[in-house]
């Protein structure tokens, strides 16, 4: 009998006990947050955060879909942490961060240096160190305001649309984990995409990814073009897959689709000076051709062709390069991480002003193209 | 003699997750550059370390056993000293439940920090450990059995995070030995053969549980030391591919790793990774609330020993209630344990102290050995 009562004292007592070692919030109660905007204005942080907020179309419907369905907060304070308050205390919801899809910094933000929020973003726990992070070609409360449309909300189609933009070898990706290695490590530095808004034929804002932010000990220090982007990519090895478009002097203008890339490195000493060879290797199939002659591609000019690949990749290659290393004098190539492990003698007496040793690498280039497929176009 | 309940199997698993609890344990050395790789070399050494620092208790216990039957560590000191053994009585049940409080406040850490910032820092030390007082009184066979449940559980967590994070490593970041120098590297590997013995206060613990194991207590050891060792080089490999250097300044790394790993659909599985190690802690705070009443039971009469879990859970909720309200506190209860002293004392120092008192009083003169020979 005793027994009896202990144990079922135990349970209530656990019961009680467990129903809330933390205060329980309804999901109506929460806030959502989808995508945090992160600005810089007079000595101020100025936090922009979209959030679910689902708008039924009547009836049934929970959500319509012609609606935006998201609610805009902001926020301003000395630290980061001041300003999320103050922009939870001006909507009165809880704020919950877990399903966050991204972070947002602005373009002065981005000047001044990431290293300012970098305390933030690593010890912010509800924050997942695999969110991406894009850097706005302007205010980042401009890209969060924006209404693009194309989805349920438009930081869900503003992440898709940076996910989607890194297969065709544009767009690179930068996670908050890649932000924090870089500013925590040796050397390697941060490049993310820059993000802008437009107007599509129907008036509609849409997402445009045509640059590539590049850092440098944490601060903005240029942009890379599109193809300089896909340089760095493939520099990179991230190439996935890509979209080649090359000139033929036999069949005009020639479309051709990356289907598998790698690229090895190789890093030595050679007359006191680093040398890296980068060779990549590709397959790539012919899904299109321009030109007013109908006769489809032959075996026999697949050699051209494949040439006419590896030197346009080889192009692009030199142009990150020669940005990268000589003008921008950023090693967003983790070329620290290579000397480090095969020569590291070279990088513990460089590691001090790594950047300025970065125009003295030489980068030898070798690209095999494999063309093995013609598609489907016959005779 | 206690009476022979579990196979040496189900001890090894049960010794394998509470070790395996300290991977997610807050580390203050965090900040510090080591030497990943260097590192791994000190571990590799820390476990040939390991495996010596138990032969000399697993001497003394095979010197007291009979067939059938092992004596635990307590009985071999009231054989070596008499009633002077109430003092290793006293010793064990400190370290025991000290062990226990210590685990309960690096969970409560983790969980206060990384998880639930506003959750209630008393409340999970003292469910933690009045649940695992709950683990003592059901008995180390039933702790046993629940460790297999829980191994199957964490071996399916650990592949699915090796799975998802394995693309991800970079294996530059993955250096030479002694990368850095000499210097910087004996460092490092001292490091990791320390992190390795520190970490290794299950040794202690076999020693305790010797009456109730049903086989080869040496080989069990092996194979508990190797299964971990394996363990902890595969986890040092993932943290400092995946995070490079930020693994190094980060408290929890591994929970890091966990925040990140996704395969397909299944993505943001952390809590359930969190759940399951809650079990371990919950299996590692029961067992060394188990020795510590253990340890007691051995100083008092018969009628109150059926009250020493209680006793045990007190001493051990205070030890956690301390630590766990000061990060200073716990800082210098790490940086303590880090240094491995802690283990060689409980593990090496004292059995070894006792099996010489034991050989040097109970040798027969030559004499008699001669006449019975």
């Amino acid at each position: 009998m005793k027994k009896m009562i202990a144990f079922f004292l135990s349970c209530s007592f656990l019961l009680i006990s467990m129903s809330g070692c933390i205060p329980a919030k309804e999901l109506n109660e929460k806030l959502i947050v989808q995508a945090i905007g992160l600005d810089s204005e007079d000595g101020e942080f100025v936090v922009t955060l979209q959030a679910y907020f689902p708008q039924g179309g009547g009836g049934q419907s929970f959500v319509d879909m012609s609606k935006p369905n998201n609610k805009v907060v902001q926020g301003r304070g000395e630290t980061i942490t001041q300003a999320v308050q103050d922009a939870e205390v001006s909507q009165g919801k809880e704020v919950f961060y877990g399903h966050n899809e991204l972070i947002i910094v602005g373009n002065t933000l981005a000047k001044e240096g990431l290293s300012s929020i970098s305390s933030f973003l690593n010890s912010f726990n509800e924050l997942r160190p695999n969110i991406q992070l894009l850097v706005a070609e302007d205010t980042a409360e401009e890209i969060v305001r924006a209404q693009i449309e194309g989805g349920i909300l438009p930081a869900q189609v503003l992440g898709k649309a940076a996910s989607s933009g890194e297969e065709t070898g544009y767009v690179t990706q930068c996670t908050l984990i890649d932000v924090m290695k870089s500013l925590k490590g040796d050397g390697s530095q941060i490049y993310a995409p820059v993000v802008e808004t437009d107007q599509d034929a129907e008036d509609k804002t849409q997402a445009v990814f045509e640059k590539t932010a590049v850092f440098r000990s944490g601060q903005l220090a240029g942009t890379l073009t599109e193809a300089e982007t896909r340089g760095l990519m493939w520099i990179n090895d991230q190439i996935t897959r890509a979209n080649i478009l090359v000139e033929n002097t036999n069949y005009g203008k020639i479309s051709a689709q990356i289907t598998h890339a790698t690229t090895r490195r190789k890093t030595r000493m050679q007359d006191g000076k680093i040398s890296i060879h980068l060779h990549v290797s590709t397959r790539a199939i012919i899904s299109e051709r321009v030109s007013g002659d109908i006769s489809p591609v032959l075996d026999e000019d697949i050699d051209d062709i494949q040439a006419e690949l590896a030197r346009t990749i080889t192009k692009e290659m030199e142009q990150a390069l020669e940005i990268g290393l000589r003008d921008y004098h950023t090693d967003i190539f983790n070329f620290s991480g290579d000397v480090s492990k095969y020569e590291p003698q070279y990088y513990l007496a460089h590691r001090d002003h790594w950047e300025k040793v970065l125009p003295e690498f030489q980068c030898v280039i070798e690209v095999d193209c494999n063309v093995d497929r013609l598609g489907i176009e016959t005779k | 003699m206690a009476k022979r309940q579990v196979k040496m199997y189900q001890v090894v698993l049960l010794l394998f997750l509470s070790r395996t609890f300290t991977i997610i344990s807050y580390n203050p050395k965090q900040g510090t550059s080591f030497g990943a790789t260097t590192t791994i070399l000190g571990m590799v050494a820390g476990f040939v370390l390991v495996f010596l620092l138990f032969l000399p208790g697993y001497a003394l216990i095979r010197r007291n056993s009979l067939p059938g039957e092992a004596p635990d560590l307590s009985m071999c000191a009231a054989k070596a000293l008499g009633k002077g053994s109430a003092v290793v009585d006293v010793i064990y049940f400190l370290f025991f439940a000290g062990v226990a409080g210590y685990t309960v406040a690096n969970f409560e850490l983790f969980i206060t920090t990384a998880v639930y910032p506003h959750a209630s820092q008393f409340l999970i030390v003292f469910l933690l450990i009045l649940a695992a007082c709950y683990g003592v009184y059901m008995g180390v066979e039933s702790l046993s059995r629940i460790s297999i449940v829980v191994f199957g559980f964490f071996f399916i967590s650990m592949a699915f995070i090796f799975v998802a994070l394995v693309p991800d490593i970079d294996w530059v970041n993955l250096k030479m030995p002694f990368w850095s120098g000499l210097e910087q590297g004996m460092t490092a590997f001292w490091g990791g053969v320390m992190d390795s013995v520190g970490r290794s206060v299950e040794l202690a613990a076999v020693l305790y549980l010797a009456p109730h194991i049903i086989g080869d207590l040496k080989k069990g050891v092996l194979a508990w030391d190797a299964m971990f060792t394996v363990k902890f080089i595969l986890v040092s490999v993932l943290i400092v591919g995946v995070l490079g250097q930020l693994g190094i300044t980060q408290p929890f790394p591994f929970y890091t790793l966990t925040s990140m790993a996704e395969i397909s659909i299944f993505q943001r599985l952390d809590s359930l990774h969190v759940s399951i190690w809650v079990l371990m802690g919950y299996v590692k705070t029961a067992l060394f609330l188990f020795l510590s009443a253990k340890s007691l039971s051995h100083m008092v009469p018969e009628k109150f020993r059926r009250h020493t879990p209680w006793v045990a859970t007190a001493v051990a909720l205070g030890f956690a209630l301390l630590l766990s309200d000061n990060v200073r506190n716990l800082n210098l209860a790490s940086l303590a344990n880090g240094t491995g002293l802690p283990v060689l004392i409980a593990v090496f120092l004292i059995p070894g102290v006792l099996w010489l008192i034991d050989v040097i009083r109970h040798r027969k003169p030559k004499g008699e050995e001669a006449n019975a020979q």
